[in-house]
This record gives C-alpha cells, structure tokens and sequence, in this order.
C-alpha cells in the first residue's frame, strides 16, 4: 500500500489519476510478480466492501432527484445508454457461444460505470461543470441498474435453468427488496437521530463513514447485497434531506485507506491467464460497451442541454467499469452465487479497462476543461 | 468612442447589474458552471445581457434602461424566473447573497477569456479571491459635470446603501461578524475605494484619467475598482458598493433609492466638498461592520447618530424637499420608511445560521429566497 501510495501520489504529478496508478501497481505486484495474492487475505474483501461502500453512498447522495424530474431527459439518456449497452453486449455474448445467463450477467455488469474510479478520479482533478455532472450522476444511475439487471438476471436465469435453485431464486427477490428496506431504515434511523445530537463540522465525515461501515457490514452480516443498500442509502439520506456538512468527499483518511487497498486487491486479484483465454470477446465488448454509451450521450446532448462535444466526453467519461463490476460478482460469489463462468470474459474487460477507464475520464475532464488549473 | 468624452443620456434614468452566484446542488458549494450556462442561455431568450465574470462560479446580468425602480422590478422577475429555469436545468442553484458562505477561494476556476487571464496574471491570488457578488446601479447624467457633481455627493450615503444590501455576514467558512464582508475582498485591490476629488469633467481627464491612460495602469474606466465611479461609454454614474441582495425585488429598491436620492440631489443643487473625504473610511467601516446598527458621523455637522437614523432623516428629507412624488418614487418611499426596522439580509443569513446550524442551509436559504421571495412591497403596483 506505501508502495501504491507512493506512486500514486508522484505521477499525479504529471495529471495521472491516482487509482490508475493503484491499478497499475497493483497488476504489477499482483498477477505480475506475485507478491499480493488476495486469496491469502480473505478478510480483505471486508475492506473492499467498506471502500466500495463509501464509494456508492456518495455517489448515490449526489443523485439529485429534484433535478432528474426537472430534466427527464438525464433519466432517458441513462436508460437509453443502460438499455443499449445491455442489448449490445448480451449480443456480443451470445454470438460468442456463451450461455443466456452467462451472456446476460456480462451485459449487466458492462452496463455500470464504476462510481469509485469517476468519483476518485473527479476528485483528483478537482473537476466543477457539466462534463463532471453527467458523468457522476450516470454513474449513479447506471450502477444501480446494473445491480438491478444482475439480480434479475441471476433471479430469472436460475430460475430457467435449474429446479434445484429455487431457493436462491427467492432469495434474490428477497435480497434485492431487503437491501433496499434497510438503506431506508437506516435513512431514517441517522435523520431522527440527527435532529437529536450535533454533531461538530469536523466530525461529519468521520461519523457518515462509520455509519456506512455499519450499513455494509449489517447487509454482509444479513447475506444482502451490500452494494445496493449502500447507494440507496445514499440517495435515501438525499432524498430526506439531510444535509452532510463539511468536507464529507472521500471520506478522510478513511477513504484514502479504502482506495488503495481496494484497487491493490481487486487488481490483484486479475487473473493474466483467464483474461488471455477471454481476449477477443473482452476487447469486442469494450469496444461495443464504448460505442454505445459514447454514442447515446453525444445523440442525446442537445436535450440535455449540452454541447455535441460535452455530451461525447460525458460519455467518454462512463468507461470504467473494473472495479465496481469485479465487487458484484465476488459479492455474488461471497452469498453462494457461482461466477457463472464469465470470469475471463469479464477478467479480459476488467484488465483492459483497469487502465484505460481512468484515463479516458481524466481525458474527458480534462478536455472538456472543468479541472482545476 | 473616444474614452475622454462623456456621452449625455437621459437624466435619472436608472439601470442594473447583479453579479450572482452559481451552486452546486449536492454539496451547496459554488459550481464552475459559468460557461455550460450562458452557452444554454444563447439557445434561449433571456431579456438581459448575462455575462461571464471573473471566476467561473459567477455571472453578472445586466439589465436597463429603465425609468423607474418598479419597471425595473418587473424586468428583474421576469429575468430572474428565466435564469432559475436554465439553472434547474443543469442541475445548477443560483443565488445572491455578497459572498458564498464556506467556499474557498483557492478552489475558484478563473473563466477562460483572455481579458480574465490577463487580470488573474496581474493580481495573482487576489483575482480569485475576488469571488464576490455586488450589485451595481446605474443612474443616468445630462453631462460629465453633473456626473461628477452626483457621484461626490453620493459618497456621503453610502454607508445606507451599504447597510441596505449587505449580504455577506459568512465568508470562508466563518462567521465574520460584519455584515458586509464582501467589500474587504474589493479593499486589497490598489485602484479600489473613492474616486479622486474633481467637479468638472474637463479637469477629470485632463489631470487625471489622461494621465493614467498614458501610464497604461488602466486602459479604460472599467479598470478603476472606486465605490462609485463615473462611466462615460453609457453616460451614467455607476454606484458599485452594495452587495447583491438576496432577492431581485429588493435590488430594484435599492435602484429606487438610488433615483430618488439624486433627485433630490440635483433639486437641492448639492455642492459636494473635499472635506467629507474626512470620514468617509470611519462610516464605511462601520456600514460594513454593523450595518443598520452602525455609527455615522454627519460630513458636514459632524454629529454622530446611528446609520438607521441618518438613513430615516435622510428618506424624510427626500419626501419633503423633492416635491411632487411619482407613484413609483411615492412607493419606494413607503417601503423604504418600514425598511429601517425589518430584518436585513445580512441579519436573516446569521439567523438561519443560528436555528438550523450549517453554512449548507444558509445557500439552501439563499436559493429558496431567490427564487421564491418579493419584497414586502411587491403588491404596490406601477
């Protein structure tokens, strides 16, 4: 982690997003030289759960509900993108002899942007404006559907193939509506108890990160999905109102730890030899996955009330998706859910987009000029 | 145009501008989102010249030119309502107020126009602590003479006009315990505070702003920060001391009073002197620092009152001595009589800061009033 810290901090010098370079290191020390194997560490994936958890209450806080009435065409274009990133990919898969379900599980993860890499990589650049507005609330939104499509298609796939699964099969229903329920409890727990207790600027950040910590690790405990209940917290905290004062962003020190380690371990974690096996239909599916959310943000841009070429840098700005993906399926894994195998097509696309990501939504900031000089 | 001459325009007529904030809604500090708005303005008609302004948090509107406060204030709405509608399009609040409450100023984006660049370059750090929001008046002079003549009689009601609009009680995060703390911001800059001393137009450029030209300090009137300064191009005095209020209605009050103290200026044929430069600082200070509440000590008696009370005898006289009212002017005077006794701006921020207990719901307090709230003199009709 010094060695990633370290790194991290040097090539930001040079306009290189910090989780692009945990990334690199972590694929270096990981697949690369051996000197990670996360599988040694089974407790991490509590840290990365933590890490991931923070990530989405964020992003999710920052859903602006008011808006996406006033707008409605943010919700179409991330519904247009979500549904043509989908169709295209389960396409992709399909043509590549891959199972429905196999297929269907691909697409559902293609179809999120992964909020930790555009949150953290926003925060780098310190980035205000348009281009940074639609990519964070896409994000928001298209990972939420694609938890929503993976669920379902877990639901529904199992549901076709196997009679011995019906217990799992109720039980994503059941998961999917119980996360939910309790983001909102807990919503509502923190708003009552708020009105009570105040609580010193500088300690907000300190108290939300625990609180999310609690929230991630009761999902875990109860085998809910904690990625979900996590972004619904977030949006449940916005959508009651309750104001997060001071700099509540990344979460201090807590967040910073989070990061590092999470990309170290899910990098870390990429297997070359199954991406190598999943190569040509993971470089289609990147391509294919870019074409669809590039194209339907710069289509829809005028609606937006964009630019042509603020609506193609949102869109190129939604790229990454590793992280964020690689946590759902483990998470997945971690309740008794198989990977269905899809972990090198999935590997081939994570690996690629571990690095690529990042960078093209630094590009897109950067190009689009909302940095901080 | 020839930068010396001074064009005429019609005597008293009035004319705004209101540099405002821009939000971001998630987490209530400024947004960069200057530029994506006035580029989604260009595809709509607004009816004012909205502009970008030094940082890319901030843009000003100008509207004019008026005849009375109360046409101003219609205008005012209706740009007003059309600004909030592109604003909650791209997910944007916008709001007055003289400083946002808790931004910081290093994290400020200077907008990307060469004239900007060029200021940032100059000033360094100060350019982007220059994030803050003022409203200017114009009021329209037959003639330079009579230009000057106004703009020195003026400096001795500032401290109303700036207990009327102050705004600004929070900056960086803290409660500074002034009520306009903006105007500290403007203080550092070297061509700020009063204008030089002259009466006549002639002598004015010819000792002074020809001379400063050739040194190119300044290259036009534009360049000069002053509380109040003449602006030949437009044929108007430009009075640039007041924060921006927290609503359009009462910016068109200040305008009204504004026109109603020239008025009474040039009907009293005022005779401006040197000497009043004597206490302008002290007064100012205390207008910033305590507002209504402050002391203000006469130019020419030298008495010392409260600015509340010199701002009443001062709206008494107007109505006495101006002679036959108009209804617009009637109806400023109605208003501006409660004024003295309700709640400033500056005063309503520091109680929502007190009962809801974060900078966040001061800006939520901020927008919601901008969008929503009229004067208590809205129903008084033209």
């Amino acid at each position: 982690m010094l060695i990633a810290w370290f790194c991290g901090e040097w090539w930001l010098r040079w306009g290189s997003p910090r989780v692009l370079t945990y990334s690199i290191v972590g694929l270096v020390l990981g697949p690369g030289l051996h000197w990670i194997d996360p599988v040694a560490i089974p407790q991490g994936r509590y840290i990365t759960d933590f890490a991931m958890g923070l990530a989405l209450f964020e992003i999710g806080f920052r859903l602006n509900p008011v808006w996406l009435a006033r707008n409605r065409w943010v919700i179409v274009t991330s519904v247009g993108e979500s549904i043509a990133t989908y169709v295209a990919v389960l396409g992709c898969g399909i043509a590549a002899n891959l199972s429905l379900l196999q297929s269907s599980i691909l697409a559902s993860l293609c179809v999120a942007t992964s909020p930790i890499s555009v949150l953290r990589v926003t925060r780098d650049a310190q980035s205000s404006g348009q281009v940074t507005n639609l990519i964070l609330t896409m994000s928001a939104l298209n990972s939420l559907a694609a938890i929503l499509l993976f669920k379902g298609s877990v639901g529904i796939g199992l549901h076709s193939t196997s009679d011995n699964n019906i217990p799992l099969r109720g039980a994503v229903l059941f998961i999917v509506l119980s996360s939910i329920g309790l983001a909102i409890l807990a919503a509502m727990a923190f708003a009552v108890v708020r009105k009570w207790i105040v609580m010193p600027q500088d300690s907000v950040a300190f108290t939300i990160a625990l609180y999310v910590g609690c929230v991630t690790f009761a999902a875990d405990w109860a085998r809910l999905s904690p990625a979900l209940a996590t972004i619904v917290l977030g949006i449940a905290f916005r959508a009651l109102d309750i104001k997060i004062t001071g700099k509540y962003q990344d979460f201090g020190s807590f967040g910073r730890f989070g990061t590092i380690f999470l990309y170290l371990y899910v990098s870390a974690g990429i297997s070359f030899l199954a991406a190598w096996q999943g190569l040509y239909l993971g470089l289609f599916v990147v391509l294919v996955r870019a074409a669809t959310k590039i194209g339907m943000c710069t289509f829809m841009s005028k609606p937006l009330g964009a630019t042509t070429r603020k609506g193609f840098l949102a869109g190129l700005g939604l790229m990454p998706v590793s992280v964020f993906g690689l946590i759902v399926l483990e998470q997945a894994n971690q309740l008794g859910m198989p990977r269905f195998g899809i972990f090198p097509q999935f590997a081939s696309i994570a690996l690629c987009l571990e690095i690529l990501g990042p960078l093209a939504t630094s590009l897109a900031i950067r190009w689009s000029g909302e940095h901080l000089d | 145009m020839d930068l010396l001459s001074f064009k005429a325009s019609e005597s008293l007529t009035l004319g705004v501008e209101l540099e405002l904030q821009l939000v971001d809604l998630s987490d209530f500090d400024l947004a960069s989102g200057a530029l994506d708005l006035l580029r989604l303005l260009e595809r709509r008609s607004i009816q004012a010249t909205v502009s970008p302004e030094l940082t890319a948090s901030m843009i000003e509107i100008s509207c004019g030119i008026f005849r009375d406060w109360l046409e101003m204030r219609e205008h005012l709405r209706r740009v007003r309502d059309d600004l909030v509608a592109a604003a909650d399009w791209l997910n944007l609040g916008i709001c007055g107020g003289g400083t946002h409450p808790f931004q910081r100023w290093h994290k400020r984006r200077i907008f990307k126009s060469d004239r900007f660049i060029k200021v940032s370059e100059l000033y360094g750090y100060l350019a982007k602590q220059f994030t803050v929001f003022g409203q200017h008046i114009h009021v329209g002079c037959a003639d330079g003479d009579t230009a000057l003549r106004l703009l020195h009689a003026l400096h001795s009601y500032i401290p109303h006009f700036i207990a009327l609009s102050a705004a600004s009680p929070f900056f960086q995060g803290v409660d500074t315990q002034f009520d306009s703390a903006r105007l500290n911001s403007i203080a550092a800059f070297p061509l700020s505070g009063r204008a030089p001393y002259f009466l006549h137009w002639d002598r004015f450029c010819k000792e002074y702003f020809e001379p400063m030209l050739t040194t190119k300090i300044v290259r036009s009137m534009k360049d000069f920060y002053w509380d109040i300064r003449p602006k030949p191009e437009y044929g108007t005095i430009e009075l640039r001391i007041c924060d921006t209020p927290l609503n359009v209605d009462h910016a068109a009050l200040i305008a009204g009073y504004m026109q109603l103290l020239c008025r009474w200026l040039l009907v009293s044929d005022c005779q401006p002197t040197e000497q009043e430069v004597m206490v302008y600082s002290f007064n100012r200070f205390q207008a910033c620092r305590f507002g209504w509440e402050g002391s203000y000590v006469d130019p020419q008696t030298h008495k010392t009152m409260s600015i509340r009370d010199s701002f009443t005898y001062t709206v008494a006289r107007c109505k006495a001595e101006v002679g036959c009212l108009s209804d617009a002017e009637q109806a400023c005077i109605d208003i501006l009589e409660s004024i003295g006794t309700d709640e400033s701006d500056a005063s309503k921020l520091k109680s929502v800061y007190r009962q809801q207990g974060t900078l966040e719901d001061v800006v939520q307090f901020s927008m919601d009033h901008f969008r929503t709230a009229s004067h208590a003199g809205s129903t008084v009709s033209a």
